[in-house]
């Protein structure tokens, strides 16, 4: 696996570092429902998925992540593009709902972007929009990011069915 | 386990050698007498866990039916039936599948003439034979509802409860599904005692084995050009498609066949004869492409199905699950396809959400995938 690029003259904290916020969240017939990661230059992953559907309560999850991990997810968001997006031109947040995505990178040193927008459907919506190249972008991303989570917790909690 | 001899021998006969997680951790509770609450993913082995529960609590001394399984569907319960009688292969224990749709002359032969150890059956006419007095629930020492979310909703709650009344007061009640969502769970407490609880969170129900996709079509019209283009694709294997209702099934099965596809249907207005007709054929592989409502949507294994469509979404999140999980069955990989209009995409994301799980757009190779 290949080391993540040290920001040019970066102060502390060391360079590797990842703080991600993700979420998504909207409310209809079953109340709030959200989903959010979180990762936190520690290394510590806090997992949230609230539902109220059938008197659901919501599930959390807090593990570490081994350097290894950070390492990959630095990687994966330095080299997505998504560093260098703004929303400015993108569907605000709407009924339909939210996408949020908060990184920062080494501290802010490898860069830090804020972005939300209205819940992605299909491609279709990205195509749509005015900026379908930075959506595009941010859509993969996100992707990426959640099969990266869903697939670390799945291998630590989930007994295998068979 | 401390499973019988001959019960034994039955189950390696039948091909069975390790335990999976469901049936490691919820038989020994179960069998040393305690209410048990099961749920794992579709396609883990419950059905055969209930077939063992109930050939081992069913002594064959007694002539008296012992043990009660019912379930939402008829298929279902005579799936249910088939398998512990094949389990039950080198024991005398009596299984005997208690349907509607059938002759209920045979039923109250079978059920007269004794013998009968264990009854699954669908609701109504499990109660209409104790009504009758053929079927005698005197005995009976445990009561099985799979798909116990289902039976405990709307549709069969008054029956469930009408049958349990009837039942000792003693009777060991267990219930089983892949998907038990909490207002159920609350409401067991009326009629379980203390029971060992075995249970999946949401997200960590959907199966690896089983991708998902979707693919988003502007109008409703265009899904059957879709499902057309995609043809040749479902009949690599075997193939289910749902839709959410029965007139539609209709029309869409006459649809295909006009445009020269070969298409089987099933839903639950048709005669039982021709339901059983349809799921002998596809279960033997004669048919490869079958359009049906909910009543397939749960528990039915045919283990050659690797790919579902919902040309129609769901109208619940349970169904999503259990309809995806006809594909991926013990193991195998699946495939399952959402046709979804512009306003589907939002309900489609929230299942996705509620179940942490990954829907992609559907990529052109999808018959790599299989």
């Amino acid at each position: 696996m290949e080391s993540p690029q040290p920001a040019p003259g970066s102060s502390p904290p060391p360079s590797g570092d990842v703080f991600l916020h993700y979420s998504t969240t909207h409310s209809g017939r079953y109340g709030r429902e959200s989903l959010t990661i979180q990762v936190s230059p520690t290394g510590r992953l806090s997992y949230n998925n609230s539902s109220g559907y059938k008197r659901g309560t919501p599930i959390r999850k807090d593990v570490t992540l081994s350097p290894a991990v950070l390492v990959e997810l630095h990687r994966l968001l330095a080299e997505s593009g998504v560093m260098e997006l703004s929303d400015a031109a993108w569907p605000p947040p709407s009924g339909v709902g939210t996408a949020a995505l908060e990184v920062v990178l080494d501290g802010g040193s490898g860069g830090r972007v804020k972005l939300r927008t209205e819940t992605i459907g299909s491609l279709l919506d990205v195509v749509a929009s005015t900026d379908a190249d930075g959506l595009r972008v941010f859509y993969y991303v996100v992707q990426d990011v959640r099969c990266l989570i869903f697939a670390l917790l799945g291998m630590h909690y989930k007994i295998k069915p068979i | 386990m401390g499973l019988q001899p001959d019960l034994l021998r039955g189950l390696y006969a039948f091909g069975f050698d390790k335990p999976s997680a469901i049936q490691q951790r919820a038989m020994v509770p179960a069998l040393a007498g305690r209410d048990v609450i099961a749920q794992a993913q579709s396609g883990t082995g419950k059905t055969a866990m209930i077939a063992l529960l109930a050939l081992q609590t069913a002594a064959a001394s007694a002539r008296e039916v012992q043990v009660l399984t019912l379930s939402p569907t008829r298929e279902l319960a005579t799936q249910t039936a088939r398998d512990a009688t094949s389990l039950a292969e080198f024991m005398t224990v009596g299984v005997h599948a208690c349907v509607g749709g059938r002759a209920v002359g045979a039923d109250i032969r079978r059920l007269e003439a004794g013998g009968v150890h264990v009854v699954s059956g669908t609701p109504g006419r499990v109660y209409d034979m104790m009504q009758r007095r053929v079927l005698s629930v005197k005995r009976v020492k445990m009561l099985v509802l799979d798909e116990a979310d289902e039976m405990l909703g709307m549709g069969f709650k008054e029956q469930i409860y009408d049958i349990y009344r009837g039942l000792p007061a003693d009777v060991q009640v267990a219930l089983v599904s892949a998907t038990l969502p909490a207002d159920v769970l609350s409401m067991t407490s009326q009629f379980m005692t203390e029971p060992v609880r075995v249970l999946v969170k949401r997200d960590e129900l959907t199966l690896e084995g089983i991708k998902q996709f979707f693919v988003a079509v502007e109008k409703e019209e265009w899904k059957f050009d879709t499902l057309c283009d995609l043809y040749e694709t479902l009949t690599i294997t075997q193939a289910v498609i749902f839709v959410n209702t029965r007139a539609k099934v209709d029309w869409l099965a006459t649809k295909m066949r006009e445009s020269h596809f070969v298409v089987a249907a099933m839903h639950g207005e048709m005669r039982q004869a021709e339901r059983d007709g349809v799921m002998a054929d596809f279960r033997a592989g004669k048919s490869r492409v079958l359009i049906a409502t909910d009543v397939w949507a749960r528990g039915i294994d045919v283990r050659q199905v690797s790919l579902v469509i919902n040309y129609d979404l769901p109208v619940g999140r349970e169904a999503y699950l259990h309809r995806i999980g006809r594909s991926g069955r013990f193991g195998r990989k699946g495939v399952a396809i959402n046709f979804v209009c512009e306003g589907d995409v939002t309900a489609l994301r929230d299942i996705e959400q509620f179940y942490s799980t990954q829907i992609d757009e559907m990529p052109m190779a999808v018959a790599d995938l299989i």
